[in-house]
């Protein structure tokens, strides 16, 4: 089974210039992990 | 953009838990940066829930064509029913159902006809990677698949590294930058606009290597 996992932590890719957000698998389903990703992603996108 | 992949995971209750903690944890503004990609059966509930959002609720794959195609979900009865966008060449899709390029080609061509975005995923094996042919097929998947005469900025690339299934690596970011500014080039030196899409990071890891990973 593929599983696809990124956790608020790994969300430091979101600093990276040509990384344009994320397609997430498996650790979509907590909506909570979810949540947070989207929360770092916004904050670091629009700084 | 952020997108979840809900794979073949969910039933109605467990979608509208989900659906209810998450829109207790986000605000109005944050729901245009969100892409759902439930499984076909619960497009509708989830499509429903967010009615009154910004947040795009579409496909994990899609079928080419309609009429007589048992068990396929066509392009056009997903556009007409609000899909916002598609996935077209995961990995699990190019490895389980054999996928190839040309068929994937022709899946981005028709999500793009209707009007809906195409979430295009490549990646490289293992092999490829530990041969250091990771941009050589990426190029590849790109060019075999991308239309020729694309003219359109609907279309998201997702990359997402395949080697580091099973192979206990990880890409840092900086490796994956490097990576997505390539294929950056790559699609707008191979598109009539010079096109430069949007890439998006699917970090892969299977399920016994996830504890190291973490």
């Amino acid at each position: 089974m593929v599983e696809v996992l990124i956790k608020p932590m790994h969300a430091i890719f979101f600093n990276e210039k040509f990384i344009d957000g994320a397609l997430i698998g498996g650790a979509s389903l907590d909506a909570n992990v979810f949540a947070d990703i989207l929360d770092i992603y916004r904050r670091l996108k629009e700084k | 953009m952020i997108i979840a992949n809900w794979k073949a995971n969910g039933n109605e209750i467990i979608n509208n838990s989900w659906c209810n903690t998450f829109s207790s944890l986000v605000d109005n503004e944050s729901y245009k940066f969100v892409g759902i990609a439930p499984s076909s059966l619960h497009f509708h509930q989830i499509k429903n829930f967010f009615k009154q959002t910004s947040i795009q609720v579409g496909f994990q794959d899609i079928d080419i064509d309609g009429g007589s195609r048992t068990g396929s979900i066509s392009v056009s009865m997903a556009s007409n029913d609000g899909c916002a966008f598609s996935l077209a060449g995961h990995s699990e899709r190019r490895e389980i159902f054999k996928d190839d390029n040309a068929l994937i080609k022709e899946k981005i061509e028709k999500i793009l006809d209707h009007k809906m975005t195409a979430v295009f995923c490549i990646g490289e094996s293992f092999e490829d990677y530990q041969s250091e042919n990771t941009k050589d097929v990426l190029k590849l998947q790109i060019l075999e698949s991308l239309p020729s005469s694309l003219k359109t900025n609907n279309l998201i690339i997702a990359y997402e590294p395949v080697w580091a299934i099973g192979s206990g690596r990880t890409p840092n970011a900086k490796e994956v930058n490097s990576i997505h500014e390539f294929i950056k080039d790559v699609v707008q030196s191979a598109t009539v606009n010079n096109i430069e899409p949007k890439v998006l990071y699917g970090g892969s890891v299977n399920q016994a290597n996830a504890c190291d990973f973490f």
